[in-house]
Protein backbone atom coordinates (compact mmCIF):
# COMPACT_ATOMS: atom_id res chain seq x y z
CA UNK A 1 0.00 0.00 0.00
CA UNK A 2 3.00 2.25 1.14
CA UNK A 3 6.14 1.92 -0.81
CA UNK A 4 9.42 3.64 -0.14
CA UNK A 5 11.64 3.57 -2.59
CA UNK A 6 15.72 4.62 -1.91
CA UNK A 7 14.72 7.94 -0.12
CA UNK A 8 16.94 10.95 0.47
CA UNK A 9 16.11 14.00 2.00
CA UNK A 10 19.11 16.38 1.53
CA UNK A 11 18.98 19.34 3.82
CA UNK A 12 21.13 22.66 4.30
CA UNK A 13 22.14 23.12 8.26
CA UNK A 14 24.98 25.37 9.14
CA UNK A 15 26.00 25.96 5.32
CA UNK A 16 26.74 22.43 5.20
CA UNK A 17 24.66 19.90 2.99
CA UNK A 18 23.23 17.10 5.07
CA UNK A 19 21.76 14.20 4.14
CA UNK A 20 19.03 12.10 5.75
CA UNK A 21 17.73 8.28 5.01
CA UNK A 22 20.63 7.22 3.20
CA UNK A 23 18.22 5.08 0.11
CA UNK A 24 15.61 4.37 2.98
CA UNK A 25 13.39 1.69 1.91
CA UNK A 26 9.55 0.40 3.59
CA UNK A 27 6.95 -0.84 2.19
CA UNK A 28 3.81 -0.78 4.66
CA UNK A 29 0.96 -3.64 3.90
CA UNK A 30 -3.19 -2.27 4.31
CA UNK A 31 -3.66 -2.68 8.39
CA UNK A 32 -0.10 -3.04 9.51
CA UNK A 33 0.39 -0.73 12.82
CA UNK A 34 4.13 -0.20 12.38
CA UNK A 35 5.56 1.36 15.53
CA UNK A 36 9.09 3.15 14.54
CA UNK A 37 12.11 3.82 17.17
CA UNK A 38 15.31 5.22 16.68
CA UNK A 39 17.42 8.04 18.64
CA UNK A 40 17.03 11.12 18.73
CA UNK A 41 17.58 13.24 15.63
CA UNK A 42 17.54 10.26 13.38
CA UNK A 43 14.71 11.46 11.10
CA UNK A 44 11.82 10.02 12.49
CA UNK A 45 9.77 13.46 12.06
CA UNK A 46 11.32 14.10 9.24
CA UNK A 47 9.98 11.15 7.52
CA UNK A 48 6.42 11.71 8.67
CA UNK A 49 6.86 14.98 7.45
CA UNK A 50 7.49 13.43 4.08
CA UNK A 51 4.72 11.13 4.47
CA UNK A 52 2.23 13.82 5.61
CA UNK A 53 3.37 16.04 2.71
CA UNK A 54 4.45 18.59 3.86
CA UNK A 55 8.17 17.76 2.46
CA UNK A 56 8.52 17.90 -1.00
CA UNK A 57 12.44 18.43 -1.61
CA UNK A 58 13.17 14.38 -1.15
CA UNK A 59 14.46 12.37 -3.51
CA UNK A 60 13.65 8.70 -3.86
CA UNK A 61 9.97 7.47 -4.71
CA UNK A 62 7.16 7.08 -1.82
CA UNK A 63 4.17 5.92 -3.16
CA UNK A 64 1.21 5.19 -1.36
CA UNK A 65 -1.29 3.36 -3.66
CA UNK A 66 1.08 4.43 -6.54
CA UNK A 67 0.45 7.86 -6.29
CA UNK A 68 3.83 10.04 -5.42
CA UNK A 69 3.56 11.60 -2.76
CA UNK A 70 4.16 15.66 -3.02
CA UNK A 71 1.19 17.39 -0.76
CA UNK A 72 -0.41 16.92 1.85
CA UNK A 73 -3.78 14.72 1.76
CA UNK A 74 -6.92 13.90 3.80
CA UNK A 75 -5.66 10.28 2.67
CA UNK A 76 -2.85 10.80 5.02
CA UNK A 77 -4.04 12.01 8.18
CA UNK A 78 -1.28 13.20 11.01
CA UNK A 79 -1.03 13.60 14.79
CA UNK A 80 1.49 15.58 16.92
CA UNK A 81 2.90 15.31 19.89
CA UNK A 82 1.32 18.48 21.24
CA UNK A 83 -1.87 18.19 19.99
CA UNK A 84 -2.21 21.00 17.39
CA UNK A 85 -6.53 21.17 18.28
CA UNK A 86 -7.78 24.86 16.88
CA UNK A 87 -8.31 26.16 19.94
CA UNK A 88 -11.31 29.06 18.59
CA UNK A 89 -13.13 25.80 17.75
CA UNK A 90 -14.90 22.93 20.25
CA UNK A 91 -14.07 19.62 20.70
CA UNK A 92 -17.24 18.13 18.19
CA UNK A 93 -15.86 21.49 15.57
CA UNK A 94 -12.03 20.33 15.89
CA UNK A 95 -13.20 16.51 14.95
CA UNK A 96 -15.24 17.64 12.15
CA UNK A 97 -13.36 20.37 10.71
CA UNK A 98 -11.99 17.70 7.95
CA UNK A 99 -14.74 16.84 7.05
CA UNK A 100 -15.97 20.32 5.91
CA UNK A 101 -14.67 19.54 1.97
CA UNK A 102 -16.64 16.14 1.91
CA UNK A 103 -19.97 16.60 3.55
CA UNK A 104 -21.56 19.33 2.65
CA UNK A 105 -24.21 19.18 5.24
CA UNK A 106 -23.60 20.05 8.72
CA UNK A 107 -25.65 17.92 10.55
CA UNK A 108 -24.73 14.91 8.82
CA UNK A 109 -20.59 16.29 9.73
CA UNK A 110 -21.13 16.07 13.17
CA UNK A 111 -23.06 12.29 13.34
CA UNK A 112 -19.76 11.59 11.36
CA UNK A 113 -17.59 13.35 14.14
CA UNK A 114 -19.59 12.09 16.87
CA UNK A 115 -19.02 8.29 15.61
CA UNK A 116 -15.56 8.81 16.22
CA UNK A 117 -15.97 10.59 19.56
CA UNK A 118 -17.56 7.69 20.65
CA UNK A 119 -14.41 5.50 19.24
CA UNK A 120 -11.99 7.22 21.64
CA UNK A 121 -15.02 7.92 24.71
CA UNK A 122 -15.56 11.61 24.62
CA UNK A 123 -19.38 12.43 23.28
CA UNK A 124 -19.95 13.53 26.52
CA UNK A 125 -17.73 15.98 26.01
CA UNK A 126 -18.57 17.25 22.63
CA UNK A 127 -19.22 20.79 23.38
CA UNK A 128 -16.26 21.64 25.38
CA UNK A 129 -13.76 23.91 24.50
CA UNK A 130 -10.38 22.89 23.79
CA UNK A 131 -8.75 24.42 27.02
CA UNK A 132 -11.16 23.04 29.27
CA UNK A 133 -10.14 19.60 28.48
CA UNK A 134 -6.94 17.97 29.80
CA UNK A 135 -3.94 16.97 27.65
CA UNK A 136 -5.00 13.29 27.47
CA UNK A 137 -8.61 14.49 26.18
CA UNK A 138 -7.24 16.62 23.79
CA UNK A 139 -4.93 14.26 21.81
CA UNK A 140 -7.52 11.95 21.80
CA UNK A 141 -9.51 14.88 19.85
CA UNK A 142 -7.00 15.03 17.58
CA UNK A 143 -6.66 11.51 17.24
CA UNK A 144 -10.80 11.31 16.47
CA UNK A 145 -9.75 14.50 14.12
CA UNK A 146 -7.52 12.61 11.86
CA UNK A 147 -9.57 9.51 12.05
CA UNK A 148 -12.77 11.35 11.22
CA UNK A 149 -11.76 11.66 7.95
CA UNK A 150 -10.95 7.97 7.70
CA UNK A 151 -7.15 8.12 6.08
CA UNK A 152 -6.13 5.40 4.35
CA UNK A 153 -2.98 5.77 6.76
CA UNK A 154 -2.36 7.37 10.10
CA UNK A 155 0.58 9.17 10.98
CA UNK A 156 1.77 9.69 14.56
CA UNK A 157 4.55 11.21 16.11
CA UNK A 158 5.43 10.94 19.20
CA UNK A 159 1.49 11.16 20.42
CA UNK A 160 1.90 10.06 24.07
CA UNK A 161 5.21 11.64 24.84
CA UNK A 162 3.54 14.44 26.52
CA UNK A 163 0.96 12.74 28.68
CA UNK A 164 1.24 11.43 32.26
CA UNK A 165 1.48 7.52 32.83
CA UNK A 166 -2.41 7.23 33.60
CA UNK A 167 -3.52 8.77 30.42
CA UNK A 168 -0.41 7.16 28.45
CA UNK A 169 -1.75 3.82 29.10
CA UNK A 170 -5.36 4.61 28.34
CA UNK A 171 -4.60 5.50 24.98
CA UNK A 172 -2.02 3.20 24.26
CA UNK A 173 -5.33 1.01 24.95
CA UNK A 174 -7.58 3.12 22.84
CA UNK A 175 -5.69 2.31 20.17
CA UNK A 176 -5.25 -0.51 20.42
CA UNK A 177 -8.89 -0.81 19.75
CA UNK A 178 -8.97 1.57 17.24
CA UNK A 179 -6.68 -0.46 14.89
CA UNK A 180 -8.52 -3.78 15.63
CA UNK A 181 -12.36 -2.21 15.33
CA UNK A 182 -11.03 0.28 12.09
CA UNK A 183 -8.55 -2.20 10.76
CA UNK A 184 -6.57 1.59 10.31
CA UNK A 185 -3.51 1.75 9.29
CA UNK A 186 -0.89 2.57 11.54
CA UNK A 187 2.72 4.39 11.38
CA UNK A 188 3.48 5.55 14.79
CA UNK A 189 6.81 7.21 16.25
CA UNK A 190 8.01 6.58 19.86
CA UNK A 191 10.86 6.73 21.97
CA UNK A 192 9.85 3.73 23.90
CA UNK A 193 10.35 0.58 23.42
CA UNK A 194 7.78 -1.24 25.90
CA UNK A 195 4.98 1.09 24.39
CA UNK A 196 6.55 -0.24 20.42
CA UNK A 197 6.24 -3.98 21.96
CA UNK A 198 2.79 -3.30 23.47
CA UNK A 199 1.09 -2.29 20.24
CA UNK A 200 3.34 -2.72 17.27
CA UNK A 201 2.41 -5.62 14.19
CA UNK A 202 5.60 -4.73 13.32
CA UNK A 203 8.80 -3.01 14.63
CA UNK A 204 11.03 -0.48 12.55
CA UNK A 205 14.17 0.58 14.02
CA UNK A 206 16.28 3.21 13.36
CA UNK A 207 20.14 3.96 14.23
CA UNK A 208 21.37 7.89 14.15
CA UNK A 209 21.93 7.66 10.05
CA UNK A 210 18.68 7.03 9.40
CA UNK A 211 19.34 3.57 8.36
CA UNK A 212 16.73 0.91 8.68
CA UNK A 213 19.17 -1.54 11.47
CA UNK A 214 15.62 -3.99 12.70
CA UNK A 215 12.47 -4.59 10.78
CA UNK A 216 11.31 -7.13 13.22
CA UNK A 217 7.07 -8.49 13.15
CA UNK A 218 5.07 -9.26 16.16
CA UNK A 219 3.13 -11.93 16.51
CA UNK A 220 1.64 -12.20 19.72
CA UNK A 221 -2.27 -10.98 20.33
CA UNK A 222 -3.62 -7.96 22.07
CA UNK A 223 -3.67 -7.40 24.38
CA UNK A 224 -0.42 -7.55 25.20
CA UNK A 225 1.54 -8.42 28.50
CA UNK A 226 4.90 -6.61 28.62
CA UNK A 227 6.78 -9.88 29.80
CA UNK A 228 5.37 -12.04 27.20
CA UNK A 229 8.12 -14.42 26.17
CA UNK A 230 7.93 -12.47 22.73
CA UNK A 231 8.22 -9.61 24.19
CA UNK A 232 10.96 -10.10 26.19
CA UNK A 233 13.40 -11.61 23.38
CA UNK A 234 11.90 -8.62 20.96
CA UNK A 235 13.08 -6.40 23.81
CA UNK A 236 15.96 -7.82 23.97
CA UNK A 237 16.98 -8.06 20.65
CA UNK A 238 16.36 -4.24 19.82
CA UNK A 239 18.25 -3.07 22.74
CA UNK A 240 21.03 -5.07 21.77
CA UNK A 241 21.00 -3.47 18.43
CA UNK A 242 20.73 0.00 19.89
CA UNK A 243 23.35 -0.32 22.30
CA UNK A 244 25.41 -1.94 19.96
CA UNK A 245 25.12 1.17 18.01
CA UNK A 246 25.39 3.38 20.89
CA UNK A 247 28.84 2.03 21.84
CA UNK A 248 30.40 1.84 18.28
CA UNK A 249 29.60 5.08 17.84
CA UNK A 250 30.84 6.19 21.18
CA UNK A 251 33.66 4.41 20.55
CA UNK A 252 33.85 6.40 17.22
CA UNK A 253 33.70 9.26 18.77
CA UNK A 254 36.12 8.68 21.80
CA UNK A 255 38.36 7.73 18.63
CA UNK A 256 37.68 11.16 17.08
CA UNK A 257 37.94 13.10 20.17
CA UNK A 258 40.93 11.49 21.03
CA UNK A 259 42.84 11.97 17.55
CA UNK A 260 41.52 15.72 18.13
CA UNK A 261 42.97 15.80 21.23
CA UNK A 262 46.36 15.21 20.17
CA UNK A 263 46.23 17.96 17.41
CA UNK A 264 44.61 20.75 19.29
CA UNK A 265 45.11 20.37 23.01
CA UNK A 266 47.67 22.67 23.24
CA UNK A 267 48.67 21.53 26.71
CA UNK A 268 50.22 18.76 25.21
CA UNK B 1 -21.46 40.59 37.43
CA UNK B 2 -19.40 39.55 40.40
CA UNK B 3 -18.86 41.80 43.78
CA UNK B 4 -15.52 42.28 43.17
CA UNK B 5 -15.85 44.17 39.29
CA UNK B 6 -18.48 46.38 41.56
CA UNK B 7 -16.00 47.07 43.99
CA UNK B 8 -13.52 48.61 41.58
CA UNK B 9 -16.24 50.21 39.81
CA UNK B 10 -16.45 51.59 42.99
CA UNK B 11 -13.37 52.64 43.75
CA UNK B 12 -13.33 54.23 40.15
CA UNK B 13 -16.16 56.49 41.47
CA UNK B 14 -14.55 57.35 44.28
CA UNK B 15 -11.40 57.98 42.51
CA UNK B 16 -12.86 60.29 40.22
CA UNK B 17 -14.89 62.03 42.51
CA UNK B 18 -11.98 63.16 44.40
CA UNK B 19 -10.18 64.17 41.13
CA UNK B 20 -12.99 66.40 41.05
CA UNK B 21 -13.29 67.61 43.89
CA UNK B 22 -9.60 68.52 44.07
CA UNK B 23 -10.28 70.73 40.85
CA UNK B 24 -13.25 72.16 42.81
CA UNK B 25 -11.10 73.20 45.88
CA UNK B 26 -7.90 74.65 43.94
CA UNK B 27 -10.96 77.05 42.28
CA UNK B 28 -12.01 77.77 45.39
CA UNK B 29 -8.67 78.68 47.30
CA UNK B 30 -8.37 81.24 43.95
CA UNK B 31 -5.02 79.55 43.33
CA UNK B 32 -5.41 80.28 39.46
CA UNK B 33 -7.56 82.96 38.25
CA UNK B 34 -10.55 81.95 36.14
CA UNK B 35 -9.35 82.72 33.11
CA UNK B 36 -6.44 80.07 33.29
CA UNK B 37 -8.64 77.49 35.25
CA UNK B 38 -12.30 77.71 35.13
CA UNK B 39 -14.29 75.74 37.89
CA UNK B 40 -15.78 72.68 37.19
CA UNK B 41 -19.60 74.63 37.52
CA UNK B 42 -18.32 77.17 34.74
CA UNK B 43 -16.94 73.89 32.58
CA UNK B 44 -20.33 71.89 33.17
CA UNK B 45 -22.41 75.08 32.16
CA UNK B 46 -20.70 74.93 29.29
CA UNK B 47 -21.49 72.08 28.21
CA UNK B 48 -25.09 72.15 28.95
CA UNK B 49 -25.11 75.10 27.05
CA UNK B 50 -23.28 73.46 24.56
CA UNK B 51 -25.91 70.25 24.10
CA UNK B 52 -28.88 72.18 25.04
CA UNK B 53 -28.00 74.87 22.30
CA UNK B 54 -27.40 72.21 20.10
CA UNK B 55 -23.93 73.96 19.00
CA UNK B 56 -22.03 70.51 19.97
CA UNK B 57 -24.31 67.86 17.96
CA UNK B 58 -22.78 69.11 14.23
CA UNK B 59 -19.26 68.91 15.93
CA UNK B 60 -19.85 65.48 17.31
CA UNK B 61 -21.41 64.76 13.96
CA UNK B 62 -18.67 65.63 11.96
CA UNK B 63 -15.79 64.15 13.71
CA UNK B 64 -17.54 60.79 14.10
CA UNK B 65 -18.43 61.04 10.49
CA UNK B 66 -14.63 61.57 10.02
CA UNK B 67 -13.22 59.44 12.37
CA UNK B 68 -15.11 56.40 11.47
CA UNK B 69 -14.07 56.92 7.40
CA UNK B 70 -10.44 57.19 8.27
CA UNK B 71 -10.63 54.54 10.61
CA UNK B 72 -12.44 51.94 8.58
CA UNK B 73 -10.48 52.82 5.43
CA UNK B 74 -7.05 52.15 7.80
CA UNK B 75 -8.29 48.78 9.34
CA UNK B 76 -8.74 47.27 5.36
CA UNK B 77 -5.67 48.99 4.25
CA UNK B 78 -3.43 48.00 7.50
CA UNK B 79 -4.96 43.95 7.72
CA UNK B 80 -4.76 44.00 3.72
CA UNK B 81 -1.06 44.95 3.74
CA UNK B 82 -0.19 42.95 6.87
CA UNK B 83 -1.36 39.71 5.22
CA UNK B 84 0.39 40.33 2.36
CA UNK B 85 3.47 41.64 3.92
CA UNK B 86 3.40 37.82 6.09
CA UNK B 87 2.87 36.45 2.87
CA UNK B 88 5.71 38.12 0.54
CA UNK B 89 9.54 37.83 2.09
CA UNK B 90 9.80 40.73 -0.61
CA UNK B 91 7.47 42.61 1.00
CA UNK B 92 8.40 42.04 4.45
CA UNK B 93 11.96 43.23 3.66
CA UNK B 94 11.06 46.47 2.47
CA UNK B 95 7.79 47.66 3.21
CA UNK B 96 7.42 45.64 6.60
CA UNK B 97 10.55 47.38 7.82
CA UNK B 98 9.90 51.03 7.07
CA UNK B 99 6.70 50.29 8.57
CA UNK B 100 8.17 50.81 12.34
CA UNK B 101 9.73 54.03 11.25
CA UNK B 102 6.56 55.17 9.84
CA UNK B 103 5.02 54.17 13.23
CA UNK B 104 7.42 56.71 15.36
CA UNK B 105 6.83 59.89 12.99
CA UNK B 106 3.81 61.57 15.35
CA UNK B 107 0.58 62.47 13.46
CA UNK B 108 0.89 66.42 14.31
CA UNK B 109 4.53 66.05 12.28
CA UNK B 110 2.69 64.90 9.03
CA UNK B 111 0.43 68.23 9.76
CA UNK B 112 2.40 70.60 7.72
CA UNK B 113 2.97 67.93 4.47
CA UNK B 114 -1.05 67.12 4.48
CA UNK B 115 -1.99 70.74 4.75
CA UNK B 116 0.09 71.31 2.00
CA UNK B 117 -0.77 68.44 -0.85
CA UNK B 118 -5.03 68.43 0.56
CA UNK B 119 -4.91 71.73 1.51
CA UNK B 120 -7.06 73.19 4.76
CA UNK B 121 -9.49 70.34 4.10
CA UNK B 122 -11.09 67.08 5.36
CA UNK B 123 -9.26 65.33 3.15
CA UNK B 124 -5.84 66.29 5.18
CA UNK B 125 -7.92 65.07 8.07
CA UNK B 126 -8.56 61.86 6.62
CA UNK B 127 -4.88 61.65 5.74
CA UNK B 128 -3.13 61.41 9.07
CA UNK B 129 -6.32 59.46 10.35
CA UNK B 130 -4.94 56.67 7.76
CA UNK B 131 -1.73 57.31 8.12
CA UNK B 132 -1.80 56.77 11.46
CA UNK B 133 -4.00 53.85 12.42
CA UNK B 134 -2.80 51.74 9.63
CA UNK B 135 0.31 50.78 10.88
CA UNK B 136 -0.54 49.43 14.53
CA UNK B 137 -3.27 47.27 12.58
CA UNK B 138 -0.73 46.39 9.62
CA UNK B 139 2.02 45.27 12.37
CA UNK B 140 -0.18 43.40 14.43
CA UNK B 141 -1.18 41.40 11.80
CA UNK B 142 1.68 40.57 10.55
CA UNK B 143 3.40 40.08 14.28
CA UNK B 144 -0.10 37.87 14.99
CA UNK B 145 0.46 35.66 11.82
CA UNK B 146 4.30 34.80 12.74
CA UNK B 147 2.91 34.15 16.44
CA UNK B 148 0.53 31.05 14.74
CA UNK B 149 2.16 27.54 15.83
CA UNK B 150 3.11 26.15 13.10
CA UNK B 151 1.80 22.51 13.79
CA UNK B 152 -1.63 24.12 13.13
CA UNK B 153 -1.18 25.13 9.67
CA UNK B 154 0.42 21.97 9.14
CA UNK B 155 -2.71 20.17 10.91
CA UNK B 156 -5.24 22.27 8.61
CA UNK B 157 -3.39 21.54 5.53
CA UNK B 158 -3.52 17.91 5.97
CA UNK B 159 -7.12 18.29 6.65
CA UNK B 160 -7.93 19.53 3.79
CA UNK B 161 -7.55 23.67 3.60
CA UNK B 162 -4.99 24.75 0.90
CA UNK B 163 -4.63 28.73 -0.21
CA UNK B 164 -7.89 30.62 0.67
CA UNK B 165 -9.37 28.05 2.88
CA UNK B 166 -6.58 27.50 4.88
CA UNK B 167 -6.65 32.13 5.18
CA UNK B 168 -10.33 31.34 5.79
CA UNK B 169 -10.84 28.40 8.45
CA UNK B 170 -7.12 28.80 9.87
CA UNK B 171 -5.13 31.63 9.69
CA UNK B 172 -7.75 34.36 10.60
CA UNK B 173 -9.45 32.51 13.18
CA UNK B 174 -6.07 31.78 14.88
CA UNK B 175 -5.34 35.85 14.75
CA UNK B 176 -8.85 36.96 15.54
CA UNK B 177 -8.02 37.62 19.15
CA UNK B 178 -4.49 39.54 18.26
CA UNK B 179 -6.41 41.37 15.46
CA UNK B 180 -9.18 43.15 17.52
CA UNK B 181 -6.03 43.83 19.90
CA UNK B 182 -4.76 46.00 16.49
CA UNK B 183 -8.09 47.22 15.75
CA UNK B 184 -8.31 48.71 19.28
CA UNK B 185 -4.61 50.20 19.17
CA UNK B 186 -5.74 51.34 15.63
CA UNK B 187 -8.64 52.78 16.92
CA UNK B 188 -6.71 55.42 20.08
CA UNK B 189 -4.07 56.06 17.09
CA UNK B 190 -7.18 57.18 15.01
CA UNK B 191 -8.58 58.86 17.42
CA UNK B 192 -5.82 61.24 18.40
CA UNK B 193 -4.63 61.99 14.84
CA UNK B 194 -8.10 63.11 14.07
CA UNK B 195 -8.07 65.63 17.05
CA UNK B 196 -4.59 66.79 16.10
CA UNK B 197 -5.82 67.46 12.66
CA UNK B 198 -8.99 68.92 13.23
CA UNK B 199 -7.18 71.62 14.90
CA UNK B 200 -5.84 72.97 11.86
CA UNK B 201 -8.73 72.68 9.77
CA UNK B 202 -11.85 74.36 9.64
CA UNK B 203 -15.67 73.24 9.95
CA UNK B 204 -16.94 71.92 12.38
CA UNK B 205 -15.53 69.22 14.83
CA UNK B 206 -14.76 68.71 17.97
CA UNK B 207 -10.98 69.68 17.26
CA UNK B 208 -11.63 72.98 15.86
CA UNK B 209 -14.59 73.60 18.74
CA UNK B 210 -11.44 73.22 20.92
CA UNK B 211 -8.68 75.48 18.39
CA UNK B 212 -11.95 77.75 18.48
CA UNK B 213 -12.24 78.18 22.82
CA UNK B 214 -7.92 78.67 22.37
CA UNK B 215 -8.50 81.73 20.17
CA UNK B 216 -11.05 82.95 22.27
CA UNK B 217 -9.34 82.41 25.68
CA UNK B 218 -12.51 80.45 26.43
CA UNK B 219 -11.12 77.64 28.69
CA UNK B 220 -14.33 76.26 29.71
CA UNK B 221 -14.85 75.36 25.93
CA UNK B 222 -11.93 73.83 25.91
CA UNK B 223 -11.58 71.76 28.85
CA UNK B 224 -15.19 71.05 28.00
CA UNK B 225 -13.90 69.52 24.59
CA UNK B 226 -10.97 67.66 25.88
CA UNK B 227 -13.49 65.82 28.50
CA UNK B 228 -15.67 64.68 25.63
CA UNK B 229 -13.15 63.80 23.75
CA UNK B 230 -11.67 61.85 26.75
CA UNK B 231 -15.52 60.41 27.47
CA UNK B 232 -15.56 59.07 23.75
CA UNK B 233 -11.89 57.37 23.97
CA UNK B 234 -12.64 55.66 26.80
CA UNK B 235 -16.42 54.38 25.59
CA UNK B 236 -14.87 53.01 22.56
CA UNK B 237 -11.54 51.14 24.12
CA UNK B 238 -12.81 50.30 27.11
CA UNK B 239 -16.56 49.16 26.46
CA UNK B 240 -16.59 48.53 22.97
CA UNK B 241 -13.15 46.96 22.01
CA UNK B 242 -12.72 45.55 25.07
CA UNK B 243 -16.17 43.44 24.98
CA UNK B 244 -15.32 42.30 21.31
CA UNK B 245 -11.86 41.08 22.90
CA UNK B 246 -13.33 39.19 25.09
CA UNK B 247 -15.86 37.51 23.14
CA UNK B 248 -13.12 36.49 20.76
CA UNK B 249 -10.88 35.25 23.47
CA UNK B 250 -9.75 31.46 22.34
CA UNK B 251 -8.93 30.90 26.22
CA UNK B 252 -12.16 32.42 27.22
N1 LIG C 1 14.41 20.97 6.45
C1 LIG C 1 15.36 20.80 7.38
N2 LIG C 1 16.24 21.79 7.60
C2 LIG C 1 17.20 21.65 8.52
N3 LIG C 1 17.38 20.57 9.28
C3 LIG C 1 16.53 19.55 9.11
C4 LIG C 1 15.48 19.61 8.16
N4 LIG C 1 14.79 18.48 8.23
C5 LIG C 1 15.41 17.72 9.18
N5 LIG C 1 16.44 18.36 9.71
C6 LIG C 1 17.37 17.80 10.71
O1 LIG C 1 17.32 16.42 10.58
C7 LIG C 1 17.49 15.79 11.81
C8 LIG C 1 16.34 14.85 12.09
O2 LIG C 1 15.26 15.56 12.64
P1 LIG C 1 13.92 14.87 13.10
O3 LIG C 1 13.13 15.90 13.80
O4 LIG C 1 13.28 14.21 11.96
O5 LIG C 1 14.44 13.78 14.13
P2 LIG C 1 13.60 12.86 15.09
O6 LIG C 1 14.06 11.48 14.85
O7 LIG C 1 12.16 13.13 14.94
O8 LIG C 1 14.10 13.33 16.51
P3 LIG C 1 13.31 13.33 17.89
O9 LIG C 1 13.29 11.91 18.35
O10 LIG C 1 14.13 14.20 18.76
O11 LIG C 1 11.95 13.89 17.62
C9 LIG C 1 17.62 16.88 12.83
O12 LIG C 1 18.99 17.06 13.11
C10 LIG C 1 17.03 18.07 12.13
O13 LIG C 1 17.61 19.24 12.62
MG1 LIG D 1 10.63 13.96 16.25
Amino acid sequence: MLKIDKLNLKFKANGFIKNLFNDFDLSVDKGEFICILGPSGCGKSSFLNILAGFEKNYTGSVLLNGEKILKPDIKRAIVFQDYALFPWLNVIENVSFGLKNRISNHQERFMQAIRYLELVDLVEHSRARIHEISGGMQQRVAIARALAVQPEILLLDEPLGALDDWSRRNLQNELIKIWTELKQTILFVTHSVDEALLLASRIVVMNVNSEKVLDIQLKTEHPRKIDHPESVKIRLLIKDVLNQKLKKNTQENAAQSSSGDNIFDPSI
Amino acid sequence: MTEQSGKSSQTRVIFLLSLLLLWYVICKLEIYPNYLLPSPAMVLNTLKRGFLDGAYFPALFQSSKRVLIGYLTAVVIGSLLGLAISRFKQLSNTVGESLTALQSIPSVAWVPLALLWFGISESAVLFIVILEAFIPCSLGVQNAIKNIPPKLILAGRSLGCESFDLYKRIIIPAILPQLISSLRLSWAFAWRALIAGELFINGSGLGQTLELGRSLSDMSEVIAMMLIIAVIGYVADNILFRKLEESTNHYS
